[in-house]
């Protein structure tokens, strides 16, 4: 099994066998050898699905390699690109390590979910974009030695990047134009310019933290061995030059979406100013009040007042009773031989019943009744001058 | 007891159960808190007592009876001028969802609207509910695989529009390297706040709407002017930095002129545009009317007029014999009070007549647009008949006046600006854009910003309305500072520019689609589709099903 197979991309004529065809071939080499040197020529789709249960398979790519490298690659599987790559390197990988000691173009790790990625020079547009991360496995990895081209990590959902900003394509701006558009998860580690142009309400730029640093620094050296570039090592390891994009995690994201400027920072700095610094129709109105109000005021801002007409509607022996007594109530309750509680509500409306308001009353209840007219008998006081009422008075029948 | 004569039986009488809208009180939840009275902008609401009476069975005995027992409970006035609008401000007092308006479909109360010998005057717009044309204009040219889809989220769209008159390049070129006069253009938002006046308005809504119009281009960026309305403007805000967000209008009552005109040498920027106003599309043929109600101490002072009377405008501008000198003179003076560097364009009601003005634009080198305003406008004063039956739908005036363009190659020269309905029924993106499809370089928009940023309550089932008489529910259209001080302009202002930032996102999800993210796509009548074959056939666009 240990033995190197090499599987060639073109015809005993010279001629580029097809994908289907290459695929076949690579298939059935892994079944002799997980130890594969591909001499491709423009295939696509090549390294994955590559099942190994779980032994180390090696695969190393020579000539000029198709789209979509190492896409659907499955854990073990390491692929060495020895050149530089196409589209798409590490499409869907859920677990190869790929390495391209060249460039790469667009669409580096598109929706993968889990694996690394080794770039030796610079990447096109939409890197790491729509990766995947699914806690119980690792998150996926990219790295980068010199820049990425615009649109990078959009939708990135979990996958770590590290941009180097060595030879840089693009040394201005080694982030590209409006990165981290949909960004909700993952991280960015970044070495030189960027335009900050990138989505400032998914990603925030901060600093790494000394957990952040040392996991850097545990594995560059690897990076930089894979690419072959060891001698960058110490160029690499400067803390000072190297920044971050974060994604902005969904609490303090819900928190930003009240806009860029609060209305009342808008009313003192900007709209008053306008008028000079004043309410804008105060010349034409001086002093008015336009503050607002409820929709229902007290008080001057009270738009209806009530108009009473007691003397017209209510009971003539609680409308005339100096202190209000409702009278009508008393002798209800007295009728239902409830004398405790008329007695508790008469003691509401004056203190003393029993004796001196009692006494000096003039009794406007009895003076005013409309039923002494029809009943010939109106309501009588009654003489409670004992510690105890022992009866009720007889009151009308109604 | 009830007295014979008091039982309602005259031709005007009207029970509760004939309003439009009828007040369900529910007794169980009542706490007499009196909320719902004291808030009624109509008092329509009675605290009153009642009597009800409860049986009295005795088992076992043919001793029967009632006993009788006094409620305090709420009563409906049924007159006229009393009646239930639907406002429902009562319901949103209440502390105990006890009270609140249902619609009647059965009410008789249409047939006694009259009284008094005047027919029905209120707010709003035509009152048609349901979903209109413009609902039912869909967009279904997508990008799918035959050209690059665009995404609404990310990518970048250009959108806004051009107010003034663009001139051909080579015309353009040879003025420019002549060193002749270039008429002004305005890059503006397509979705304007169309006129409403200082004084149909609150102060606090007027102003409100500024500071979110202010918020948006200063702020956010987003270009949204707002057209005043004729009745001009605070003095401070003529010299303020935000004039240049507003149109100014003016009408055939001249009102607030005396103090543009006096404002005019210490303005700091010029306005966005001038319209004036020929027509309204609520209304046509009727001019402006703001009511004594209305005619507060601060407006009389704005308008240059006395306290508390009729403000009429007349339908027609008294010096203005004909379409050739009303075009004429009123663009050419108003062009020279700005020196010609501010947009002057008409607005007319929609009419089939409306091809015959935009031609007279086109010759006119000083038109800068042309607003035709269609008969779902809204207003704040109209009679009932000009609001449900007089005008013209905007879509199909639009269309034919584009079109006529598109005949004269003119068609990217003078932008026609579309209102009357835009928003309806909320789809407010919908209807504007299907407008703009059909050839509008930009809607004007009013009750629906009403609705949006301040919570008008008024409907197409005549709910409130009352938008003439100065009583507000919400305090948007009253001059009586118990009621308009209940509208924080605050409040207006951050509404307004949450409902712009809405409309953007909605814009972007449709041209997105299209494939269309670097120019509004006006007259792009290709994306559009309606399940209607004959209205198909008249907008000139595909009948789909």
């Amino acid at each position: 099994m240990s033995k190197k197979i090499t599987v060639k991309g073109r015809d005993e004529n010279g001629q580029r066998i097809s994908t289907q065809i290459f695929e076949d071939l690579v298939q059935k080499a892994f079944t002799k050898s997980h130890d594969l040197v591909l001499e491709t020529y423009g295939q696509h789709n090549v390294g994955g699905r590559l099942k190994s249960g779980g032994k180390p398979v090696t695969i190393e790519i020579n000539g000029p390699c198709g789209q979509r490298l190492g896409c659907m690659g499955l854990p073990g599987t390491k692929i060495v690109c020895n050149g530089p790559a196409s589209d798409d390197v590490g499409w869907l990988n859920i677990g190869a390590e790929i390495t391209v000691k060249g460039e790469a173009t667009n669409g580096v790790c598109n929706a993968m979910a889990e694996g690394k990625v080794y770039i030796g020079g610079s990447i096109g547009a939409r890197g790491l974009t729509m990766t995947k991360w699914n806690p119980e496995y690792n998150k996926p990895e990219l790295w980068v030695l010199g820049s990425c081209g615009d649109s990078f990590a959009e939708f990135n959902c979990g996958g770590i990047a590290i941009v180097c900003g060595v030879e840089a394509k693009n040394p201005d701006n080694v982030l590209g134009y409006r990165p981290c558009v949909g960004m909700v998860g993952g991280t960015i580690y970044y070495r030189g310019k960027i335009d900050g142009s990138y989505s400032q309400i998914n990603v925030k730029a901060v600093l790494p933290d000394d957990e952040q640093w040392q996991w850097l620094l545990d594995r560059l050296p690897k990076y930089l061995e894979n690419i072959g570039r060891p001698e960058l090592l110490a160029e690499l390891s400067q803390r000072e030059e190297w920044a971050m994009l974060d994604a902005i995690p969904p609490q303090e994201r819900a928190l930003m979406k009240t806009g860029p400027m609060s209305m009342a920072e808008f009313k003192h700095k900007i709209w008053n100013p306008g008028f000079g610094g004043g309410d804008p129709i105060r010349d034409l109105a001086p002093g008015l009040d336009r503050s607002p109000i409820g929709m229902v005021e007290s008080g001057d801002l009270r738009r209806k007042k009530p108009f009473w007409a007691n003397r017209d509607k209510a009971a003539p022996c609680a409308y005339y009773c100096p202190v209000h007594i409702p009278t009508i109530d008393r002798l209800r309750l007295m009728r239902e031989g409830k004398g405790k509680e008329a007695y508790e509500m008469l003691m509401e409306y004056t203190p003393l019943p029993a004796s001196i308001c009692g006494h000096i009353c003039p009794n406007l209840c009895m003076q005013n009744c409309s039923r002494q007219m029809v009943m010939r008998r109106s309501t009588s006081r009654c003489w409670v001058g004992r510690p105890k009422i022992n009866r009720l008075p007889r009151l009308p029948l109604l | 007891m009830v007295s014979i004569r008091s039982i309602p039986s005259r031709p005007g009488s009207l029970s509760p159960n004939d309003l439009p809208w009828i007040i369900q009180h529910r007794e169980d939840r009542c706490t007499l808190c009196g909320k719902c009275a004291a808030v009624c902008p109509v008092n329509t609401l009675k605290l009153t007592y009642m009597r009800k009476r409860m049986p009295k069975i005795v088992l076992n005995s043919s001793e029967r009876g009632s006993s009788f027992k006094t409620f305090v409970g709420i009563r409906q006035n049924t007159d006229v001028g009393r009646r239930c609008i639907g406002c429902g401000s009562c319901a949103m007092v209440c502390p105990n969802e006890a009270i609140g308006p249902v619609f009647n479909e059965n009410d008789r109360y249409r047939f006694q609207a009259t009284a008094g010998g005047d027919a029905t005057k209120r707010g709003g717009r035509r009152n048609e509910p349901g979903g209109s044309l413009l609902d039912r204009i869909i967009f279904n040219r997508i990008s799918m695989l035959t050209d690059p889809a665009l995404d609404a989220g990310r990518h970048e769209f250009a959108y806004n529009t051009l107010l003034g008159r663009v001139l051909p390049p080579e015309e353009y070129v040879r003025r420019k390297l002549s060193g002749e006069w270039i008429p002004p253009v305005r890059e503006i938002f397509p979705f304007i706040i169309g006129s409403m006046s200082f004084g149909a308005l609150s102060p606090n809504m007027w102003l409100g709407l500024l500071q979110g119009v202010a918020y948006c281009n200063e702020v956010l960026g987003i270009p949204v002017v707002m057209a005043t309305g004729e009745g001009g403007c605070p003095p401070w805000v003529l010299r303020s930095p935000f004039l240049k967000y507003i149109i100014l209008q003016v009408a055939s009552g001249y009102f607030g002129w005396d103090e543009i005109i006096r404002a005019i040498p210490e303005m700091q920027c010029d306005p966005a545009a001038i319209e004036i106003k020929y027509g309204q599309g609520a209304k046509p043929g009727d001019g402006g009317l703001l009511m004594w109600f209305k005619v507060s101490k601060l407006i009389a002072r704005l308008r240059g007029v006395p306290e508390g009377v009729d403000l009429p405008s007349p339908p027609v501008h008294q010096t203005l014999y004909s379409i050739e000198e009303s075009v004429m003179k009123m663009i050419q003076s108003m062009s020279m009070a700005w020196n010609f560097k501010v947009p002057v364009y008409p607005k007319i009601s929609g009419s089939t007549s409306a091809k015959s003005v935009l031609n007279n634009l086109v010759r006119n080198p000083y038109a800068s647009a042309l607003m035709i305003d269609g008969i779902d406008g809204g207003t704040g004063a109209a009679y009932d008949i000009s609001l449900n039956a007089t005008g013209h739908p905007i879509a199909s005036n639009v269309r034919d006046c584009y079109l006529d363009l598109c005949k004269q190659g003119k068609q990217n020269e003078i932008p026609i600006f579309a209102a009357g309905g835009v928003g309806k029924n909320g789809n407010v993106v919908q209807n504007a854009l299907a407008l703009i499809m059909l050839g509008a370089s930009g809607v004007h928009m009013g009750k629906f910003i009403m609705q949006s940023a301040a919570g008008c309550l008024g409907s197409e089932k005549n709910r409130c309305n009352v938008c003439n008489v100065g009583i507000c529910p919400k305090g948007i259209t009253s001059q009586n500072p118990k009621i308009y001080r209940r509208l924080d302009p605050d409040d207006v202002a951050h509404r307004l520019v949450e409902t712009f930032q809405a409309i953007q996102v909605e814009v972007k999800k449709v041209m997105a689609p299209l494939g269309r993210s670097q120019s509004l796509p006006i007259g792009m009548s290709d994306a559009l589709g309606i399940a209607d074959k004959d209205a198909a056939d008249r907008l000139n666009i595909r009948y789909v099903c």
